[in-house]
């Protein structure tokens, strides 16, 4: 069964009241971003980019289980 | 099949500790970790910057602290391969970053950097480099809560 986990990180956080979701059925970036999309809306009018296991892709990645998933607003750190 | 799991590379420099520490840096560690050099006499010069959280107004309101947040295994990752570039593009002796996380007051510091070398030339560069990399590469966000208790996410310009 694939199982695959999505952090949500700053703002994104902030607004689902959540930092972390797990997910199912989705094998692709593009599947989990049109789920985000439709759970969340708001979501479409954010900035953020996409990591995978902690590397930012802008690829439309097939899954493995137990993928790590981010969406990462702009940084502020520093 | 696309291979996307994260694999390590080979280190220049080994992890020394972790950069993300709980809450403000204190000026005593700061002090401390200057101290903690006086053996190293191979060093003739240390540059250090300190990221100090600043007042800013935002409609009319005052930024009274900073929440920072971190994807803090990716952040740390990040912090290392940083530190490994600055070591292999500049002549340093030693290098050390420490970066806040949690509630950082405004007049608190919550970015450290120290970097060490025999001389003067390497370090000014180097340390510079490196507080940009940080801004521009590290995954930390920081919710600045103004006076009246609402907040704004920080963003990070070129000046800031």
């Amino acid at each position: 069964m694939m199982k695959i986990s999505v952090l949500l990180f700053g703002n994104l956080a902030q607004i689902t009241g959540t930092n972390k979701i797990e997910l199912e059925e989705y094998t692709t970036i593009e599947e989990v971003k049109d789920y985000l999309f439709d759970k969340f809306p708001t979501f479409k009018t954010h900035v953020f980019v996409i990591a995978v296991n902690q590397k930012i892709t802008k690829e439309n990645l097939t899954l493995q289980n137990s993928d790590e998933i981010a969406l990462l607003p702009p940084f502020a750190g520093g | 099949m696309e291979e996307n799991k994260n694999t390590s590379t080979s280190s220049v420099s080994k992890k020394t500790h972790k950069v993300i520490q709980q809450g403000a840096i204190s000026p005593l560690f700061v002090a401390d970790s200057i101290a903690k050099h006086s053996h190293k006499t191979n060093i003739g010069a240390h540059t250090i910057f300190l990221g100090q959280v600043r007042n800013d107004l935002i409609d009319g309101k005052e930024v009274t602290e900073i929440e920072y947040t971190a994807y803090e295994e990716m952040a740390e990752n990040e912090f290392h391969l940083i530190r490994e570039e600055a070591f292999a593009k500049y002549d340093l002796t030693c290098m050390h970053i420490y970066h806040s996380i949690g509630k950082v007051k405004v007049g608190e510091i919550s970015l450290f950097v120290f970097v060490s070398a025999k001389h003067r030339v390497q370090v000014f560069d180097a340390c510079s480099y490196i507080v940009d990399q940080i801004k521009k590469r590290v995954p930390i966000w920081g919710k600045e809560i103004l006076n009246d208790g609402s907040f704004i996410w920080k963003t990070n310009t070129p000046s800031n």
